[in-house]
């Protein structure tokens, strides 16, 4: 027999089902802490803000409606527990590449690897909040568009917008990246 | 295509030219041919996915999986609160309600009703004299009213409408 569907979860997490939930919980718990690091760029806060959006998947679960997958619901509560975070905070950016898996085979390109991923992480931080969740939704969590429409209550040309403009603060940024000139 | 026209098809289908949909990528390399600036754009964007693909494809670290596996656990400990069965309020968009935020029905009234104290508060401060004078005849009622002894004290706001 195959894994229950999240739509499926959720039906029973709205009977009250806490196995049910459990189980949710474990499927998107690693997903909702990366995405809400990424976003913040502090790993406590990111933890408190994955629990706190799986709560309100438990409180709101009777009078969710499946009228779209339950990941995109799931991550619209995340991105804005995480913009209403990041009113009240500021960013902590050095803290997001530190993890960044490294295939480089040298401890030069992996010291100039960890630099750039640094440079990535600080130049994001700088982004306005809409902008830095497309980029993170689209390029990190490899969402398309449309999905990060709807998961930002957006047309998916306003996400395109948010992207030209992220694009281009990141280009200024960044400075000329590896491999130009 | 403008050069704006040439970065939104960037930031929407990324900076491989070959993976636009057609007629997109048909005009994206005639206008490349004429504007050779464009090529050095393309460029700048490539670099710049390769980038954030780098940062992507390297999934989560061994930090991410323990602090997931600590959301778990605390979730597993943590009393679960209440459900909440109401129905959602329709016109409501669904992100406002993820948030459990709904209309502050009773604050807006409660700051209504200050507003229309101000107003009459106002009023009672004008003499009757500045009011003829300001509609411009005597033939208005005079305002004897005390209206500042009105006495209104709103209650606090319901703690589930906020």
């Amino acid at each position: 027999m195959g894994e229950a569907s999240d739509e499926d979860l959720m039906a029973r997490v709205a009977r009250g089902d806490a196995a049910a939930f459990r189980t949710l919980t474990e499927r998107y718990a690693v997903r909702a802490v990366v995405l809400a690091r990424r976003f913040l760029g502090n790993s406590a806060d990111a933890e408190d803000i994955a629990q706190d959006a799986f709560l309100r998947v438990w409180r709101a679960a009777p009078r969710w409606q499946p009228t779209a997958a339950f990941g995109t619901w799931f991550y619209r509560i995340v991105v804005n527990l995480c913009l209403n975070h990041r009113r009240r905070r500021e960013f902590a950016p050095l803290e997001d590449a530190a993890d960044i898996a490294d295939p480089a085979p040298d401890a030069l390109a992996r010291l100039a690897r960890g630099h750039e991923d640094r440079a990535l992480a600080r130049a994001l931080a700088d982004l306005p909040p809409r902008q830095r969740a497309a980029v993170l939704l689209t390029y990190w969590e490899g969402l398309s568009n449309a999905r990060t429409a709807e998961i930002l209550d957006a047309s998916v040309s306003g996400v395109e917008t948010l992207l030209v403009r992220a694009r281009r603060a990141l280009r200024t940024r960044l400075g000329p990246q590896p491999g130009e000139e | 295509m403008t050069h704006d026209e040439f970065e939104h098809l960037l930031a929407a289908h990324g900076a491989d030219v070959a993976l636009w949909p057609e007629p997109a990528r048909r005009r994206a390399r005639e206008v490349m041919a004429r504007d050779p600036s464009l090529a050095g754009l393309l460029a700048t964007h490539a670099a710049l996915d390769v980038r954030l693909a780098r940062a992507r494809s390297a999934g989560p670290g061994a930090q991410d999986l323990a602090a997931g596996r600590r959301v778990v656990a605390r979730l597993a400990a943590l009393p679960l609160p209440k459900q909440d069965a109401r129905a959602p309020v329709r016109w409501l968009p669904s992100w406002l309600l993820a948030l459990d935020l709904r209309p502050a029905w009773p604050s807006i009234a409660a700051l209504a009703g200050m507003a229309a104290l101000g107003f009459l508060a106002g009023l009672s401060v004008i003499s009757p004299s500045q009011l003829d004078a300001a509609m411009g005849d005597g033939a208005h009622p005079q305002v004897t009213a005390d209206l500042s002894m009105i006495v209104f004290e709103p209650g606090p706001p319901e703690e589930s409408a906020l």
